[in-house]
């Protein structure tokens, strides 16, 4: 699993959902909205959409490889 | 829609069946014709074929009971969506203005006989883009509006109301002595039935059921959807509407359900049996789990079809083998995959198990509450499961907010499963990153403990319950395997890796013997 910041959650959504035909009988949508919730992270209030890399939803393919990164825990305020 | 005809038999002309006949599909039929009925697969009550494309505007949504009901509006038009649940479409309302009426509807239905039942599948929560779930809901929203009080006449969230078919609303917690509130999010079937007796459902559990002595059964002119422009619009979707100008028969309230049940995936209240339930052919317990997940059995790990899933493919439901009732998950990123056979470490023995990657793949328990007596503490969860190399992980949300049984290394373990508030800084080192495990969790009100054990070796004891209602009993709070309890949105540092072999969930506390038999199982089972 890789991850996409983005400032545009909805266009970047809807190039998943085309590639990936959703929604469909299979699922309802790829993901819902989580955005970056540690104020004090330079990605503040932008959206981290999953992209999957294996399996029936990967979709990696659709996007620059420079513009994917890893899961990065401090994007959560801690509970 | 069929219409059985009088038959004859020999030289008699006795008929012997008249009866009128209704098809909610080619399986399911009711002996009531509904006045309405809306079904966004058949957008325009005639046809799917002519169904618009996903995202379009809806102008029209065309009754499909043959009394052409439709409801239009010209300017805030609501969204088609075509696939919300196992592909079935709904519409989308977000939340400010969008509407869809028929202005005439009671002019044209004759409810002279002051009797109603009124079925709806709907959503509240949207996320924008046609989704719902985490990080979706709407706490207060009307589906339906039948009458002209001057508020909503729906149910809403933490606070309830209804008035539907009544001249005032009947309002907050007196709806539900057990304060199951409505649902906030994810789907659910909403019911409501009008006779001698005003009745509400959620899933077809009875929430309210008082006498109409005292109210007054009313209509507007008008019907609408969605609530646009009124008090307390939907934010969420609206699949499908089913109203009667008669208070349904038992029977025909039930087949309602069964239809909507097996279309959507939803799960419908039956009561949880008492009597003895095995385990296998050696142990059994005193009384039946509200749900057990076994990945072992068959025909349990399915995709949105129902049809089992093969090895290495995602899965959408995972059924209960003790109530048939599911866990689910329709998000595409967040389904956990079957794997067929694994060899569980530590052990030479092979199981079927489902594997979460640990980005956060969960299937969620909607609302247990309608299924059980969430009003007490007593509670009993056994999980069997095995960490892949994870040593921070929730296993089982159920209860506190945001939270869940948390493991965690040395005194870093959190247990908030079955609690209002979870404790803190314990130390869990019975358990273990790695290899199979067993993890019981007892929360029992009579004792006033919260007792956590692994393979029947204590691991936190005597320590009070924090039950709270409120919480576990939230219409806000989503439960989930695999991770931690969704308030909407979820803690997500800690998301469980690993694979799950069995769950089951007890809506009671068990004996001293069933937790023997609990551990003489899975031990036997797993070879843990």
């Amino acid at each position: 699993m890789k991850y996409l910041i983005t400032e545009d959650f909805e266009t970047n959504i809807a190039t998943i959902n085309t590639a990936l035909s959703l929604p469909s009988i299979e699922a309802t949508n790829y993901c819902t909205p989580e955005r970056v919730t540690n104020i004090e992270h330079i990605d503040y209030d932008k959206f981290i959409i999953p992209v999957k890399t294996e399996g029936r939803w990967k979709c990696d393919q659709l996007f620059n490889t420079e513009d994917l990164v890893d899961f990065d825990e401090t994007w959560y305020s801690v509970l | 829609m069929s219409l059985v005809l009088p038959t004859f038999s020999g030289f008699s002309h006795t008929p012997s069946v008249v009866a009128a006949e209704y098809d909610l599909d080619a399986t399911y039929v009711i002996s009531e014709f509904p006045v309405l009925h809306l079904d966004a697969n058949v957008l325009d009550g005639s046809d799917s074929a002519n169904n618009p494309s996903n995202g379009s505007f809806v102008s029209t949504w065309g009754d499909k009971s043959g009394n052409n009901n439709d409801f239009t509006e010209a300017t805030n038009q609501p969204i088609f969506r075509s696939s919300l649940l196992r592909g079935q479409a709904g519409v989308e309302f977000d939340g400010s203005n969008d509407i869809l009426s028929d202005s005439d509807f009671f002019s044209n239905e004759d409810f002279s006989a002051e009797e109603a039942t009124m079925i709806v599948v709907g959503i509240p929560g949207r996320d924008g883009t046609g989704g719902f779930g985490v990080g979706t809901e709407d706490s207060t929203y009307q589906f339906v509006k039948t009458s002209n009080v001057t508020n909503a006449t729906d149910s809403f969230g933490t606070s309830d109301y209804s008035a539907n078919f009544l001249s005032s609303r009947l309002n907050a917690q007196a709806l539900d002595s057990t304060y199951r509130q409505t649902p906030t999010s994810r789907p659910f079937i909403n019911a409501c039935k009008v006779g001698t007796n005003y009745q509400l459902f959620t899933n077809k559990r009875q929430r309210l059921s008082r006498s109409m002595t005292g109210l007054t059964f009313a209509t507007g002119s008008g019907i609408s959807l969605g609530g646009g422009g009124l008090n307390f619009p939907l934010s969420g979707y609206i699949c499908e509407v089913l109203l009667f100008n008669t208070l349904l028969s038992d029977d025909d309230f039930n087949t309602v359900h069964d239809y909507l049940s097996e279309k959507y995936g939803l799960n419908i209240y039956s009561q949880i049996s008492t009597s003895s339930y095995a385990l296998d052919e050696s142990n059994s317990v005193s009384f039946a789990p509200q749900f057990h997940f076994d990945a072992n059995q068959s025909n349990t790990v399915l995709n949105s079809s129902y049809s089992n899933v093969s090895d290495g493919n995602d899965v959408y439901f995972w059924k209960d083998k003790s109530n048939d009732w599911y866990a689910i998950q329709p998000t595409a990123t967040r389904q956990p995959s079957f794997v067929s056979s694994r060899t569980i470490g530590g052990t030479s023995t092979t199981s079927s198990a489902l594997y979460f990657d640990g980005t956060g793949e969960s299937l969620e328990l909607w609302y247990p509450q309608w299924f059980g007596d969430y009003t007490t503490a007593d509670k009993t969860a056994i999980v069997v499961y095995e960490p892949d190399g994870d040593t921070q992980f929730e296993l089982l949300g159920l209860g506190a907010s945001s939270s869940a049984l948390m493991f965690g290394t040395g005194t870093t373990s959190y247990c908030g499963t079955f609690r209002g508030s979870r404790l803190g800084g314990v130390s869990l080192s019975q358990l273990s990153g790695t290899n199979g495990q067993m993890v019981e969790i007892y929360s029992d009100a009579t004792a006033n403990t919260y007792n956590i054990s692994s393979q029947g070796t204590a691991a936190i004891s005597q320590t009070t319950t924090s039950w709270s209602v409120t919480t576990n009993g939230s219409n806000r709070y989503i439960p989930q395997l695999g991770g931690a309890t969704l308030s909407p949105s979820e803690g997500t540092a800690y998301r469980f890796k690993g694979w799950i072999y069995e769950v089951l969930i007890f809506d009671n506390i068990v004996t001293s013997s069933d937790k023997s038999a609990l551990v003489s199982y899975a031990q036997s089972k797993y070879g843990i």
